[in-house]
């Protein structure tokens, strides 16, 4: 029955999906705001140094003092996991930044003037969306080294593809519309055209492809540093702690919980946040 | 027919693209293998002729078809790090990674369409909106922290399996798919979240249409115009869909190889990474690579047979 009144309710549903999808926006955004302000805390008033070695307080329970716990090296968790939330976002940020300015380049060019160059570069672009990005991004790594740098550039990278393949797409359906003609007959040129006439009219779906980039690249840092070849020890990274953690489950279920919802909250916010914008 | 043939082609010629790519990129940084093997106190002349011997002096083209025929022959080159021929080093993983792979697939299937089909026909209902959030929180679980979790639960607490204790599938088949079946859910557990809410979607979006309305009105029942009609075309997209995260789940198997300590291709991937053991790396790189674009051509394949609009659109 519930199909059947779809069809006649229409508007009523529609509104009601609105609404929702709202809801979903501000669920995401007060996840990565909490996210953000856990992070800033961590920056400005760590309660621990987060390498610092405390031999006596090795894998001590949850306390007033250590509100998340000790690691093996008696480490306070509360102080890495915030530290290692910044590390991820910073690797995050890069990622993101680096394959939305490339790919909207790319996407952009190839949109809006087509021709034989879009065909190849698309061939390109179309082989590389086929791979799964955390293989282009290992692929990449053993190519650049480990590092936090090399993860953030070979990320990117790997992220560029899917971001020219967007924008291409809204290029694709703007160029024809009457605000480009228009735009076109009073003399603008086509770098105006392109990155001030069309590029704001595609905000939504930008939007909502960052969003989902965050989320993928919060993903994709955090298995990296699980396997080791993201951020560099000393420094705390929640995956690489993860990793660790894992030795330790029988003894400190606690060491492997905290990385691992920090890791989970950054992705829920962010996976919100794109359902919110998306379907809008 | 013309449509198969079209795609195989192309996946060919992305197999060779994508390949001549991994070959001139680990040329370039794994230097020249005359001065590795002499040593750089080696003569110039000692270092020519070998050299020559080994065919370096050929254009990068020429080089690039020796390789992929000895490729294709089962020759991948010597081990840096273990002095043995690659393919004897990798080809006995390569089923321990494709066996997790489709069993994480299986998984999806079994509990993504039934799931998603189950939500969509009870939309807003109370247990379709405690599914939804379920899903949404379990979706944002990565793979390599759900196997720590399920690790804890079914290893350590229940006490289904022993947490590291791999068994190989030439001992006991049964005992490796047991086994399999933990890193497994791992995998599956993100994509059938995701299957369930693309689905959802998808069907709703479907039931909006005007066939559905026609469909009630010659009077077919709720469940006639849902599984002849809207769910046909409703699982297109996520067929796509499904076979992305094919390609995606052997990916993954990477990771989660390490949380289960399987020795999977994964695991031999990521300590040659860092031993810097070029050809396996190389190797284990290509034959991904080959799988992935292999299952795309599938997919891409099914799809037109599925959805017939496709080959001709495409022509």
């Amino acid at each position: 029955m519930k199909i059947n009144n779809y069809i006649f309710v229409k508007d009523i549903s529609l509104k009601k999906n609105s609404l929702k999808n709202n809801r979903n926006f501000i669920a995401g955004s007060i996840i990565v705001v909490f996210m953000m302000i856990f992070m800033l805390v961590g920056m400005i008033a760590s309660p621990y140094d987060p390498t610092a070695i405390d031999s006596s307080a090795k894998f001590q329970g949850m306390s007033l003092a250590h509100w998340f716990g000790c690691d093996n090296f008696g480490r306070d968790i509360l102080s890495r996991v915030m530290e290692g939330t910044y590390a991820t976002f910073k690797v995050a940020f890069g990622t993101v930044i680096i394959g939305t300015l490339f790919g909207i380049i790319v996407g952009a060019l190839t949109g809006y003037y087509g021709g034989l160059i879009d065909e190849i570069l698309m061939r390109i672009n179309d082989s590389i969306f086929a791979f799964p990005s955390i293989l282009l991004a290992l692929l990449f790594i053993s190519l650049l080294g480990a590092g936090t740098y090399q993860v953030t550039l070979a990320l990117g990278i790997a992220f560029i593809p899917s971001f020219a393949r967007i924008v291409r797409a809204e290029f694709l359906k703007a160029k024809n519309m009457d605000y480009v003609k228009v735009a076109k007959l009073m003399g603008a040129s086509d770098f105006r055209i392109i990155f001030i006439h069309i590029l704001p009219n595609t905000y939504t779906v930008l939007l909502s492809s960052i969003m989902i980039g965050f989320n993928n690249a919060v993903l994709a840092e955090a298995s990296m540093s699980f396997l080791g070849i993201g951020v560099q020890p000393p420094d705390p990274s929640l995956g690489r702690m993860l990793s660790e953690a894992q030795i330790y489950l029988a003894k400190a279920p606690n060491y492997a919980l905290f990385p691992g919802v920090a890791i989970i909250l950054l992705i829920l916010g962010f996976s919100l946040m794109a359902d919110g914008i998306g379907r809008d | 027919m013309k449509f198969v043939i079209k795609k195989f082609v192309t996946m060919v010629i992305t197999i060779i693209m994508v390949t001549l790519f991994v070959f001139i990129a680990f040329n370039l940084i794994s230097g020249d293998a005359a001065i590795s093997s002499l040593g750089t106190q080696a003569t110039p002349e000692r270092i020519e002729s070998l050299r020559n011997e080994l065919g370096l002096n050929d254009p990068v083209l020429v080089q690039y078809g020796r390789w992929a025929i000895n490729f294709l022959k089962g020759d991948m080159g010597i081990s840096y790090s273990y002095r043995m021929p690659v393919s004897t080093m990798i080809m006995d993983k390569v089923p321990v990674t494709l066996t997790m792979a489709l069993i994480a697939f299986v998984l999806m299937l079994i509990f993504s369409i039934p799931v998603g089909i189950y939500t969509s026909k009870h939309e807003d209902g109370w247990i379709d909106r405690s599914i939804i959030i379920i899903n949404q929180i379990l979706m944002a679980i990565p793979p390599f922290f759900s196997g720590i979790l399920i690790t804890f639960l079914f290893g350590r607490l229940l006490k289904l399996f022993t947490p590291g204790g791999y068994i190989s599938y030439d001992k006991n088949i049964f005992g490796f798919i047991g086994y399999m079946f933990f890193p497994a859910l791992a995998i599956a557990l993100p994509k059938a979240t995701m299957a369930v809410k693309m689905l959802r979607s998808s069907v709703l979006k479907e039931a909006k249409l005007d066939y559905v309305r026609t469909a009630y009105s010659k009077g077919n029942s709720t469940n006639e115009v849902f599984y002849h009609h809207v769910l046909k075309n409703a699982m297109l997209p996520v067929i796509t869909f499904f076979g992305m995260t094919l390609t995606d789940m052997i990916a993954g198997s990477i990771i989660v190889e390490q949380v289960f300590s399987v020795p999977g291709l994964g695991r031999i991937l990521l300590t040659s990474i860092s031993n810097r053991d070029y050809p396996v790396v190389m190797a284990i790189i290509v034959i991904i690579s080959v799988m992935v674009l292999l299952i795309n051509m599938l997919v891409d394949i099914l799809y037109s047979v599925l959805d017939p609009r496709i080959s001709i659109e495409d022509k």
